[in-house]
């Protein structure tokens, strides 16, 4: 958390001259920070990290969903082109932000952990957990960079394009995986099987819901930001629409209007 | 043609002549670009092999997509793969039992005890018939007891599992679990358990005649009682009396489902 916070803070004192930073990216910063936060901490955090399969999902779910996209949109542009220059990741991040990179690699990640192998493995020792957190949120910040990356070059440019990878990338490939979870008969994870119950939740019931919550959580967000699209591409072409006219429509004086509208013959 | 010449954007095999770049094409490289100059550089080194004819000039978007699903797919494929096959890896063991198998079947002792109704209750003359799984614990256990327990109760529900089944729940603590602390606690799970207890010196004898560890209570400086260590087996015992394997912590659901059934049949 602090890695992030004081970094961010520390580089907004070196914005360029005159540049003032909008207020709505800082609080959508903060806004994925506190997430993060709820994800990590307590109680999520421990139900996750030892207990419940479906607060598992749940923070899968924060640390890609919202924490990634919030993140990526509080970062100003000349923080995120100054942070990828520094540390030399400007082409890096460029080969990664193309699409289909981009989701094959965060579904790669996604199908990783959550394999028995890599829950039973990472969910084990604090370290483990960690760095299973952190390639979450690194995925998260992946799949989102297409559509949200502060550098606009790295973002996807047509809109039908970003509704296709937010649809393939985000809303069906992880229905596999959440699939296998719903209809198991037996429980996957060692983890959470052999965990003491809470509030005598069975392991089996326990996973089920976890798929569920991996089949169904994402939609609102993935159907959220598609509607958010459409809406946003309508209003570009009717924009574009209008200054097109405007640009072939024969431009009236004032006087030619008056007189239009005095005489009705004309 | 001339006799040995190589035909345009084709590989000639000729080392010593390589293919004459075209003069119309100029390369300025400009360090105000967006890129940068690195990255004008290998735009212009991919127009120097598009001249060359070493790289189609008609790439297109999506040849460049169908490139990349053909090597990022058989990676999603793979994880799938891992994804499916690790969860089953268990059941692929070649043996009788998933449990630990005793080498010599002991005959299961019968010990009387007092149920969660009072009554005396013999260990192995009132389960005539069933298979037997026996478990000593306590009711304040956090960990081990109460998994235990709800692996046994959610395989037990499960269709298909034979019904003569019955799970014995012997305390090591009978100051604190009397038979209706023991039933409270049993009923969270099953009402079909079997709660037993005893005075102190009758469980350790128990405890001596099914070869179990003797519990053995943690006490801090104050002398209070803050834990107790006991042993972490279910012992099973077939309808033919005799206790062939043993489970210890953890066990899981897989491996009861796969051995209740084997041992409902031993008769």
């Amino acid at each position: 958390m602090f890695s992030l916070i004081i970094p961010y803070f520390l580089f907004q004192r070196r914005a360029p001259k005159g540049y003032e930073a909008p207020k709505s990216q800082k609080r959508l910063f903060i806004a994925g920070l506190v997430l993060l936060w709820l994800a990590t901490d307590w109680p999520l955090g421990l139900l996750g990290a030892s207990y419940l399969a479906s607060a598992h999902m749940l923070q899968f779910l924060l640390y890609t969903m919202a924490v990634a996209p919030l993140l990526l949109l509080g970062v100003p542009e000349w923080m995120a082109r100054r942070i990828a220059g520094r540390l030399r990741l400007y082409r890096l991040l460029g080969r990664c932000a193309k699409p289909v990179v981009a989701g094959v690699l965060f579904n790669g990640m996604l199908i990783f952990t959550h394999s028995p192998w890599a829950v039973d493995t990472f969910r084990a020792s604090q370290f483990g957990s960690f760095g299973m957190d952190l390639l979450w949120l690194i995925g998260g910040l992946l799949v989102w960079t297409p559509l949200a990356s502060p550098i606009p070059e790295h973002r996807m440019t047509s809109y039908p394009g970003r509704m296709a990878f937010l649809f393939l990338a985000l809303g069906v490939i992880p229905a596999v995986p959440g699939g296998f979870l719903t209809f198991a008969t037996f429980p996957l994870y060692a983890t959470y099987e052999l965990a003491p119950r809470v509030h005598g939740l069975g392991a089996t019931t326990d996973q089920q819901l976890a798929g569920l919550v991996m089949k169904l959580g994402g939609i609102p967000v993935v159907w959220g930001t598609i509607v958010a699209l459409m809406y946003r591409w309508s209003e570009t072409s009717r924009a574009e629409g209008a200054a097109a006219r405007g640009l072939t429509a024969p431009t009236l004086s004032s006087e030619d209007l008056r007189q239009s509208n005095t005489d009705p013959d004309q | 043609m001339a006799l040995g010449e190589a035909p345009p954007n084709r590989c000639s095999g000729s080392i010593k002549s390589p293919p004459q770049r075209p003069a119309s094409i100029s390369f300025a490289v400009s360090s105000k670009g967006p890129y940068g100059g690195v990255a004008q550089l290998v735009e212009r080194f991919g127009r120097i092999e598009e001249a060359r004819g070493s790289i189609p000039l008609t790439s297109t978007p999506f040849r460049k997509i169908l490139s990349r699903s053909l090597t990022g797919g058989p990676l999603l494929i793979a994880l799938m793969f891992v994804f499916l096959i690790s969860g089953c890896a268990e059941t692929a063991a070649e043996s009788t039992y998933s449990g630990l198998e005793v080498k010599q079947p002991q005959i299961m002792p019968d010990p009387v005890l007092i149920d969660t109704q009072g009554q005396s209750f013999s260990m192995r003359a009132d389960t005539k018939g069933a298979v037997r799984l026996v478990y000593f614990g306590f009711t304040t256990c956090p960990d081990i007891c109460p998994v235990h327990l709800s692996q046994l109760s959610d395989v037990l529900a499960r269709p298909g599992m034979p019904p003569n089944i019955k799970v014995l729940f012997v305390t090591v603590d009978p100051e604190t679990d009397t038979p209706q602390v023991m039933r409270s606690f049993l009923d969270n799970f099953s009402t079909e358990f079997i709660g037993l207890t005893g005075t102190k010196e009758m469980l350790v004898d128990v405890q001596q005649q099914f070869s179990a560890l003797i519990a053995t209570p943690a006490v801090d400086e104050n002398g209070e009682t803050t834990d107790i260590g006991h042993d972490g087996r279910v012992f099973a015992f077939a309808p033919d009396d005799l206790g062939r394997t043993q489970y210890p912590h953890p066990t899981r659901q897989t491996s009861w489902t796969r051995d209740l059934p084997i041992l409902a049949t031993l008769r």
